[in-house]
């Protein structure tokens, strides 16, 4: 039974302009342990997701599907006892996180604040976790009693990813946590995140837009086009041998370091609105390998056994 | 001053004085002598870490910050007599969700710098053409949009496109690719190329990305904490690199290829 199950899900956001369909029969679960990477562009619904399993975006939010954690069925649980589990078994790393945290707060009292929503701890035993926890990120414990707005943008996401780590939450659900940070910092931070894992022996889940920074630290990885996982399979899997034209497109806009002036070709056209209903695949018009089934057929969905949401993979096999 | 070059920087220094409200704070030194010349026709890239004095460099270039010291010339340009208010360098900045007007549409954004320019009579086919050559086509859906309706993408186009229509010697880019997807920021990097190959423009490109820089740059300056530490031509700066600090930008970035499966045994 793996740890996150999420199973059909859909989602619509009612809004003025009419309904918005931002998720669309998802299937995706995490083992104990495991790190996946949910990778997808702008708008295509990967934070949606996150923030639909911390049920955190009920605001004009029509959801079919199921959600279960831990064995229990999380969709639909008050808020009382969905707020217990945030933070304490389910840690969060939002997005944008260096402007998570109040910046003129003391760091210890951010951590304070998350210890006592949870827990009965003394001052003490308070003091020595976040400690113990900062260290952990290689922050130095004596700068508890600073203020965020003290610390550089990585030492932020750093503190951050230690704050959502704080109560050894099962599960960690971490929003683009790389972006916006420079290349050697990235680096660092993804090391980081998988020391953690190893360390607490969590799971995560990790959600970018950059398939080649986050691949290297995940263990399976989930393609996300227009609120629909198209492509699931091992790390070595999606990026050595990729199969949806999709993947293969972002593997292929990878900018190489080489001498020699060559062009890397970008991804044309423009995402899908969330407006629309389709009736077919959503990425055929930027696809260069449509064929007349793509026309009239929807693909395959990506659940079960199928692992690739293309007439492609059908057609090969 | 040769023909070839554009801009030529010479031993500028600046320095930032922070003034706390109790007590004096640290100066910081956000360039430290630095000289660079800007050749006519090159993608110049400048690759440094947050805080190492790229952005300030460019905001020099650009008349935005003074330099403390030092001189930045431009090439037989003496500013008296520049004809019909012709401008050098315009800029492209980083986040393309802040730098345009929500209140204005795609037209009025693109036409400003030619009213600004030309005292309010402006052509509107340029800014047609305009937006054709920054691939925002079907032209006539675009003009009328605001920017809270495009993607990243399409944003950032419309602001290449701004600083494209008054015909600048030279454009300075600072990070134009780190806020969008990374697939869609190989078109922005592509049009930018075009540009340079159809009509000679000079870039300067402002990165922490070094894979980008390599792939749009034809010479690389690198920076760290407001000196140049090292500057060569693309070959140089990526086979043949002899500073440390390049190096470490260099593994950073290639440790993220895929091929590369070392990394988990670490």
């Amino acid at each position: 039974m793996p740890l996150l199950d999420v199973k059909e899900l859909s989602v619509n956001f009612s809004t003025k302009e009419g309904v918005h369909h931002v998720l669309k029969n998802v299937d995706l679960n995490i083992n104990k342990g495991e790190i996946v990477g949910l990778i997808g562009e702008s708008g295509s619904g990967k934070s949606t997701l996150a923030m639909t399993v911390l049920d955190i975006n009920s605001r004009n939010r029509e959801m079919s599907g199921n959600i279960s954690f831990m064995e229990e069925r999380i969709d639909n649980l008050k808020k009382e006892r969905m707020r217990n589990i945030r933070g304490k078994h389910i840690g969060s790393v939002p997005q944008s996180s260096m402007n998570a945290l109040d910046p003129l707060v003391k760091i210890r009292s951010q951590f304070f604040e998350t210890i006592k929503a949870h827990t009965d701890m003394s001052r003490q035993e308070m003091l020595s976790l976040t400690a113990r926890s900062l260290e952990m990120v290689g922050i130095d414990p004596l700068r508890m009693n600073s203020c965020p707005y003290e610390f550089s943008g990585g030492q932020r996401q750093r503190i951050m990813i230690a704050l959502s780590m704080l109560l050894s939450p099962e599960l960690i659900i971490a929003d683009e946590p790389t972006t916006a940070l420079d290349a050697t910092v990235q680096l660092k931070i993804t090391t980081l995140l998988k020391d953690v894992v190893q360390q607490k022996n969590t799971s995560m889940l990790v959600i970018s837009h950059d398939l080649h920074t986050i691949s290297r630290i995940c263990d399976r990885i989930y393609i996300m086009y227009a609120g629909r996982i198209v492509e699931t399979g091992t790390r070595d899997e999606i990026l050595n041998d990729p199969v949806h034209p999709y993947t293969q497109k972002l593997l292929a806009s990878r900018l190489p370091l080489m001498c020699e002036p060559v062009r890397v070709k970008g991804i044309s056209g423009t995402p899908p609105s969330t407006l629309k209903k389709y009736e077919v695949c959503e990425f055929m018009e930027r696809c260069d390998k449509v064929s007349d089934i793509c026309r009239t057929v929807r693909p395959p969905e990506c659940t079960g056994n199928v692992k690739v949401a293309c007439h492609m993979e059908c057609h090969l096999e | 001053m040769d023909n070839s070059c554009l801009i030529k920087i010479d031993n500028v220094s600046k320095v930032f004085k922070r003034k706390g409200m109790f007590r004096n704070e640290p100066e910081v030194k956000a360039l430290d002598n630095v000289s660079l010349t800007v050749k006519k026709g090159e993608v110049l890239g400048i690759i440094g870490e947050s805080g190492s004095g790229k952005t300030t460099l460019g905001k020099l270039i650009l008349g935005l910050l003074k330099p403390g010291s030092g001189n930045i010339s431009f090439a037989d340009i003496d500013n008296s007599s520049s004809q019909n208010g012709k401008p050098i360098v315009q800029v492209i900045f980083q986040d393309p969700y802040d730098s345009l007007s929500h209140m204005m549409t795609v037209e009025q954004l693109v036409a400003e710098p030619c009213i600004i320019q030309n005292r309010k009579n402006f052509d509107r086919n340029r800014i047609v053409l305009a937006l054709e050559s920054v691939g925002l086509t079907p032209v006539e859906s675009f003009l009328h949009k605001y920017p809270h309706t495009l993607s990243g993408g399409q944003r950032q186009r419309v602001a290449i496109a701004r600083a494209m229509i008054t015909e600048p010697d030279m454009i300075i880019a600072d990070e134009p690719i780190s806020m969008l997807d990374a697939s869609i920021g190989v078109d922005i990097l592509n049009l930018m190329l075009d540009m340079k190959e159809r009509t000679g423009i000079t870039f300067m490109f402002i990165t922490h990305d070094i894979a980008a820089a390599a792939y749009i740059s034809d010479n690389i300056a690198v920076m760290k904490e407001g000196k140049i530490v090292e500057y060569g031509s693309r070959e140089q700066i990526i086979s043949d690199c002899c500073h440390e600090y390049t190096k470490s930008l260099l593994l950073s970035a290639s440790t993220g290829t895929f091929n590369n499966t070392s990394f988990d045994d670490k």
